[in-house]
């Protein structure tokens, strides 16, 4: 991203050494961050969103006292016997709305009868975990390798390129499908399974950030900071990761919150179709998918779960949105 | 008999010979109670008698037939559909109710057989037609059991009673590869066959579609090769497969060379019955509900209809919740948990009520308190070693004791294994695992995908062991009712196999291999096999959860509606069927 002058400083080295000989007394050039948080914190939408996206962090991490506040436990069962909130032979819960009460807030499940409260608040750990270390698996490889690429040119770049395209016209998800269908064959630890997930969402996503961290850099090497650097003999890994890199933060950033909604949508997806986290663990693609069977008699059972996901995709997709308007207010949705 | 349903794909392979001999004794009895609709009517009698000719039934199906070749398939429910175009030497005379009755049909009479069962001896009756115009013989009835050698073609059907039962050298690959085979002897009326070993269960294989005629050698087209027989198979029965569109659907309309006289079984009414393959569960549901389709073949209604029906009794009326030859079971391994309370404990500790609510509810099964099914000889309603306490939620307290004297008082850890993908077992799983960890008793869960789940998963001994598989989900109904059909292959120590082994347990005990082995003779009474069921208890390796039930939906307008009970678990047996001549 190339940063316009006039408005603010670019941060480099270099630069910021120009910048300690000219600092005036009375006007005090603003940094990137604080520019951006003030265009960011005037954009309400953006901030709501920030909001819910810290909300459902919290849920997650609290997710076992909040439950126990709530007096639920998302493993119990009321299937049978005294304490039932399940009509028998149909399978469903009895009462309204898919058995909403003062002790189920968003009813309980078929065939079950579990608190669907509770489950969507795990469902929101794994949900967050997932997707937040594959967005980061994505990020170490992308970056790593797109700054590379486009740092050396050349051979270099032409390599990493070519095996970037090979990957973004991979079917991803048959691959993902069928790799954890084999890997599961080896192994069903739970573990075992996260750590598959998380691989196969995050290293089929690192090339989308890849590109965009290159096409940046090609542009930033020919800066006139990055030559002043290299005339002061400053070496290749020194101005990658001190005069480049910086400038990386915000397209990071901003690509970071978009990615992380695609990799709940996609933890959601494989969760749906069958090969997402084990039982009993609750997953919100895994409630979805069986919410499915029941949507007709039962349409609570699909909408909490969908709502759920549909407002933490919208979150960060706003939130996303917002910071990169707050750091880039030049480029176009 | 392979069952579809959601979840549980039900096998059973290599039966032999059984107790009583109901089909070579019994007097033909005539159909139970007829008349009106209402709920269960279908089960053991007739809803809407009528002799109105005429009209198109209309049925809908989830998925196609593994095969319409009557030697190549092997669900239920596609064995029911069998029954409108094909016949065999043996039939089902009485379908419904709880105890199926069978009766000569291509034959005169139920056969003669020599006194230990290894020689049986039919004659066919006259007139009988193809719908081709072409005579049915004695040479293909044999041709048609012949092809079931040729198990490199003929791969899907009930291969393994025939190969296990009738005499044949052991390099014999069926007809196209080793010609005839010499222990069948044909007349220009009466066919003979040879058996390998006493199997006083024989006409129960008679009557199997996989004992049905095939034309002798002109099957197929060019080279006669088989393996294309099941899209167009040639009709020995009143309806023929006219139209046949693979995955999409199937039609069949009357066969003008088939006579009422020749045939004492059926009693068409219907001119054609259309099956239309509609993969939508739900847009089933609403073509049912609305009256556009008769009846679904393969399955249990949906969730949407099903819940109509219980809670709408102008719908129940047309419904049915039959109980069916079949029990969903948890074989508990004495591999893995060698000691035996430590297995009771699982078996005290398991929430069977909630189980049956995993399994889909109380209209998919009642709680089971022994394995052997309703309709199978040594059914006891009342047995049940280890009583699960008042709401069958469970004997804490009794696990907990169970523990103590298995010498792990804290509980201990294993696997259970299940079949994927599945609605069901995750399910399942989870109410076990609930319902285990009450007394400390922690499971973690082991998938395989169904392609190998029974053959080489839970199927290998081996592989038991080396996973460290303490339980595994499981369902048995069997091919044919008798009690050596449902137990032989699930408890005869002789026949552990190192793969596709169905007796999961490695269950060899000597009280029930020798009731077992006096069976094919028919020297093992019903008591032998009340008796069997208790000892299989006493070993606690099969902890029996529910007794299957389907539920069904009958349209309104259609007429002679019946159960089959004897071959598709209770789903309509639609040869009869017609719709009032529209």
């Amino acid at each position: 991203m190339s940063l316009p002058r006039g408005e603010l400083e670019v941060v480099g080295e270099s630069e910021k050494l120009a910048k300690k000989t000219t600092t005036g007394t009375s006007i005090v050039g603003r940094s990137l961050w604080s520019i951006a948080w003030r265009r960011l914190r005037k954009d309400r939408v953006a901030m709501a969103a920030g909001v819910v996206i810290i909300l459902l962090v919290l849920i997650a991490i609290f997710a076992d006292q909040l439950s126990a506040l709530y007096g639920q436990n998302y493993l119990e069962h009321h299937a049978v016997g005294a304490g039932s909130l399940l009509d028998p032979a149909t399978n469903l819960p009895t009462g309204t709305l898919g058995g909403i009460s003062a002790s189920h807030w968003f009813g309980v499940s078929p065939v079950l009868g579990q608190d669907i409260m509770t489950q969507l608040m795990q469902g929101a750990r794994v949900s967050l975990v997932i997707s937040g270390l594959a967005t980061a698996l994505s990020l170490i490889i992308g970056v790593s390798l797109g700054l590379i690429a486009g740092f050396y040119r050349g051979w270099v770049d032409t390599i990493i390129s070519r095996v970037m395209d090979v990957l973004l016209s991979f079917p991803t998800l048959l691959l993902s499908l069928s790799l954890i269908a084999v890997v599961s064959i080896l192994s069903n630890a739970v573990f075992v399974r996260f750590a598959i997930i998380i691989f196969v969402l995050g290293f089929f996503g690192w090339p989308y950030i890849g590109r965009i961290v290159r096409g940046q850099v090609l542009s930033l090497r020919e800066k006139e900071f990055v030559d002043a650097a290299r005339s002061l003999g400053g070496g290749s890994g020194w101005i990658m990761a001190r005069e480049i890199m910086p400038n990386l933060i915000g397209p990071i950033l901003v690509y970071t919150s978009l990615t992380i909604p695609t990799n709940m949508l996609g933890e959601a997806g494989l969760s749906y179709l069958g090969v997402g986290v084990p039982p009993p663990i609750p997953s919100w693609g895994q409630m979805l998918s069986d919410a499915g069977n029941y949507f007709q008699v039962d349409p609570m059972y699909l909408i909490f779960p969908g709502l759920v996901i549909f407002i933490s995709v919208l979150a960060f997709n706003l939130f996303g949105d917002g910071l990169r308007d707050a750091l880039d207010p030049k480029s176009t949705r | 008999m392979k069952i579809k349903r959601k979840g549980v794909v039900l096998v059973s392979l290599l039966a032999a010979t059984a107790m009583a001999l109901v089909g070579c004794s019994s007097p033909t009895t005539p159909a139970t109670t007829s008349g009106a609709s209402s709920f269960n009517a279908a089960i053991a009698g007739i809803v809407n008698p009528s002799t109105v000719q005429g009209g198109t039934v209309k049925l809908l199906t989830s998925t196609d037939c593994d095969s319409w070749d009557p030697q190549n398939t092997y669900y239920g429910w596609c064995w029911n559909m069998q029954r409108l175009f094909t016949r065999s030497l043996i039939g089902y005379e009485k379908v419904n109710g709880s105890k199926p009755v069978l009766a000569p049909d291509l034959a005169t009479d139920m056969g003669t057989h020599n006194a230990d069962f290894t020689k049986w001896t039919y004659t066919l009756r006259k007139g009988l037609k193809y719908s081709n115009g072409a005579d049915i013989t004695p040479m293909d009835v044999k041709y048609g059991v012949e092809r079931l050698f040729a198990t490199d073609i003929i791969n899907g059907g009930p291969s393994s009673y025939f190969l296990a039962t009738i005499s044949h050298p052991a390099d014999y690959l069926g007809p196209y590869k080793s010609g005839d085979l010499t222990s069948i002897v044909t007349t220009a009326s009466t066919i003979e066959f040879n058996l390998s070993t006493s199997y006083s269960d024989f006409n129960y294989l008679m009557a199997m579609a996989a004992s049905a005629p095939v034309p002798y050698k002109v099957e197929g087209g060019t080279g006669f090769v088989g393996a294309d027989y099941g899209k167009q198979p040639v009709s020995s029965g009143p309806f023929v497969l006219t139209k046949y569109v693979p995955t999409q659907s199937v039609t069949f309309v009357r066969n003008k060379f088939w006579k009422q006289s020749t045939d004492k079984i059926r009693k068409p009414v219907a001119n054609e019955i259309d099956l239309t393959i509609d993969s939508d569960e739900n847009d089933i549901d609403s073509k049912l509900s609305a009256g556009t389709a008769d009846a679904r073949a393969d399955l249990d209604v949906g969730t949407t209809l099903k819940s109509k029906i219980l809670t709408n009794p102008k719908i129940k009326v047309n419904a049915d919740n039959p109980t069916t030859a079949f029990t969903r079971y948890m074989t508990v391994m004495p591999s893995v948990i060698t000691n035996v309370y430590c297995r009771q404990a699982i078996f005290y500790a398991a929430n069977k009520a909630e189980l049956v609510q995993a399994f889909g509810g109380t209209t998919s099964g009642v709680v089971a308190g022994s394995m052997t099914p309703p309709t199978i000889a040594g059914h006891s309603a009342s047995a049940n070693m280890y009583d699960s306490g008042k709401d069958n939620t469970g004997d804490i307290a009794k696990a907990k004791a169970a523990l103590v004297k298995c010498g792990q008082p804290n509980g201990f850890t294993t696997k259970v294994a299940y079949s994927t993908p599945s609605q069901l077992a995750p399910k399942v799983f989870a109410s076990l695992q609930t319902a285990l960890a009450r007394v400390g008793i922690k499971v973690t869960e082991t998938t395989s995908a169904a392609s190998s789940y029974y053959s080489t998963f839970i199927g290998s001994p081996t592989n038991i062991v080396n996973q460290g598989i303490g339980i595994a989900l499981a369902a048995w109904g069997a091919d044919f009712p008798t009690g050596y059909g449902f137990w032989n292959s699930i408890a005869n120590g002789a026949d552990i196999v190192p793969t596709g082994n169905t007796n999961y347990p490695s269950l060899n005990d000597p009280v029930i291999n020798k009731i077992l082995d006096a069976a094919p003779n028919g020297k093992s009474t019903d008591a032998d096999f009340r008796k069997l069921d208790d000892q299989v208890m006493k070993d606690a390796v099969y902890l029996p959860i529910l007794f299957g039930k389907s539920l069904y939906y009958r349209n309104p307008r259609l007429t002679n509606v019946t159960s089959d009970n004897a071959l598709a678990f209770g789903l309509y047996d639609f040869v009869n069927v017609g719709t009032g001549g529209k």
